[in-house]
């Protein structure tokens, strides 16, 4: 399976996570999210902008323009440049992008955005041409969009592990916990299992809170030479290993395991740390059935055993397993290909001493998982990420 | 069976109302499904080099990229590994026809597809007979049927109606020109 020793990421830095606000909906253009995220980059790290000299962007509302596009919009002169559209693994892949540009000196500073608009209509529209797989042989069938293909995966699940609904609840009541004190989530309002369980059906078997709920908004962060960081005071982690992963398994008749199978043990090898290590993981979480599925994948637990691992860890802030910390995209919305962002930028807070909720205590070392496009019926793009804060 | 549409009277006082259909929009390539539907028959594309079954529709073969990809008749025997029930529909069409009964099936020929299930077929898992059949939009859906029978739509349509209301069958429809012959 494996071809070459990976290289590390040795004196390259992850700095300035910047969210913009998300809103349910919002007359602006993608361009206009891109543009605040840039803003909130430079403000934070007191670079000029044209101390950029590359971009690395992920959206899904930005057409007909593509990043190339956005330079001119933006007013941005690069040496380097890259469109990562994958959906939910964009910000695992696009962190290695940039970390390997900077690594080899073909750019100094990149930002790494993604940023999405959503307005009426728009999540229709991008459901309905997703793929030519998802036009042709998908939206065809109710355009029920990733509800429905997300219920295949839980009502498989759940047949073959054992898994209850209860199982599912648990997480998104936690996730709900841990939102309740992020000031940037959408979901203000405590959620009880009972209110889970008993929410309006949506595709069986999810109801209403399995549900991501689709937003507009942007993620961003630096990626820069450590003493560069440090010259600009900024607080940073570095990265201690990354792997990524496509269409993996494709003779699984349906999914139940996702491609960090096959690369867990390289990761945790080059990143040099146990599972044990491990303070607090941001999975890709639209809908619970795959955050157990990273979980098992990663290897916290055993393939089928993520039923039994939920029910015996408490996944809050203050928790013994502390997942999805900001509340994830359940409960602070999916605001397009940022939801492939959300937890890399609140790993980063989380691990630097820069939280903007509640606190994981002495978190120093977090794994960011992602997981994108639903191409046809199962997702293809598989990432992870091992990043050391502080005193790391 | 489906009802015919009534033609509104001169200065009708109703207002006329806007006639949905499913989503028509598909590759060209895909339409191979709908050409071979419209001939009563369920082909999907196999691999002249290799055998290999394809489905979705495909420029290439998925095993070993031949592009030699030849239309062929399919028994549509499966096994039908996972449902849902959807309750909301991002498309106008359908939101009329909720709730809609979806299936994933394994093909014993290889691949998985995306179904519509007959409201006789039982619970995940269970043997099916997938079909294809024109919908509304005059374009092929796939449809599985329970155990072998896909007699089954036309000898108990009623039994469905949401199903039966989504589409399945060319019967006083106009079927757009699919370069088949369909006969009378």
């Amino acid at each position: 399976m494996t071809t070459s020793r990976r290289q590390g990421y040795e004196d390259i830095v992850v700095t300035v996570p910047v969210t913009v606000p998300y809103v349910r909906y919002s007359t602006h253009g993608a361009h206009w999210f891109v543009a605040r995220a840039l803003a909130g980059l430079l403000e934070g790290s007191r670079l000029s902008k044209s101390a950029l000299d590359g971009l690395c962007l992920s959206s899904f509302t930005a057409a007909p323009d593509t990043a190339v596009g956005l330079t001119q919009h933006l007013g941005l002169s690069l040496r380097w440049l890259d469109h990562i559209p994958m959906g939910g693994a964009a910000g695992i892949v696009g962190l290695r992008r940039a970390l390997r540009a900077v690594q080899s000196g073909d750019a100094a500073i990149v930002a790494c955005v993604a940023a999405d608009t959503n307005q009426s209509d728009t999540f229709r529209t991008t459901v309905r041409s997703f793929s030519q797989f998802a036009q042709d042989a998908v939206y065809p069938y109710g355009a029920g969009g990733p509800n429905a293909s997300f219920a295949f995966l839980t009502a498989y699940y759940m047949r073959t592990f054992g898994a209850r609904r209860e199982d599912f609840g648990k997480l998104c009541v936690a996730q709900r916990n841990n939102a309740l004190k992020f000031p940037l989530a959408l979901f203000k309002k405590p959620l009880t299992l009972e209110e889970y369980l008993e929410a309006r059906p949506i595709a069986d078997p999810l109801r209403l809170f399995d549900c991501v709920m689709p937003c507009a908004g942007a993620e961003a962060f630096l990626v820069m030479r450590r003493e560069r960081a440090q010259d600009l005071g900024l607080a940073f982690a570095s990265v201690l290993g990354t792997i990524e992963r496509h269409n993996s398994f494709p003779d699984d008749p349906i999914q139940t395991r996702g491609g960090w199978v096959l690369d867990r043990d390289e990761l945790f090898a080059q990143a040099g740390v146990r599972h044990a290590d491990i303070d607090l993981l941001q999975t890709y979480d639209d809908y619970p059935v795959i955050s157990v599925m990273q979980m098992e994948d990663l290897g916290f637990c055993a393939k089928g055993e993520g039923p039994d691992f939920v029910r015996s860890h408490t996944f809050t802030n203050d928790g013994d397993f502390p997942v999805n910390t900001s509340g994830g995209q359940l409960s602070v919305g999916q605001a397009g290909a940022a939801g492939g962002y959300l937890g890399m930028t609140e790993a980063l807070r989380q691990i630097t001493g820069a939280s903007l909720g509640a606190a994981v205590p002495d978190a120093r070392i977090a794994l960011v998982s992602g997981f994108g496009m639903i191409n046809y019926d199962r997702g293809l793009c598989c990432g992870a990420a091992i990043l050391a804060g502080r005193n790391a | 069976m489906t009802r015919s549409l009534e033609e509104p009277g001169q200065n009708s006082p109703v207002p006329q109302a806007r006639v949905l259909l499913p989503p028509s929009r598909r590759s060209h390539i895909a339409l191979g499904l709908t050409t071979a539907a419209a001939q009563g028959r369920f082909e999907l594309q196999v691999c002249s080099s290799c055998g290999a079954v394809q489905y979705p529709p495909r420029e290439a073969c998925h095993r070993c990229l031949s592009v030699l990809l030849d239309w062929q008749f399919q028994d549509g025997g499966g096994e039908l590994i996972s449902e849902t029930t959807l309750f909301h529909s991002h498309d106008e069409f359908f939101r009329e026809h909720l709730p809609l009964r979806l299936g994933m099936v394994r093909l014993d020929s290889g691949p998985t597809a995306i179904v519509y299930l007959h409201g006789k077929v039982p619970p995940a898992p269970a043997r099916v007979k997938v079909d294809a059949r024109l919908d509304k939009a005059g374009r092929a859906v796939l449809v599985a049927f329970p155990g072998d029978d896909t007699k089954m739509a036309d000898a108990d349509p009623a039994g469905d109606s949401p199903l039966w209301e989504a589409g399945c069958g060319p019967h006083s429809r106009t079927v757009p020109p699919t370069g088949g012959t369909v006969g009378k």
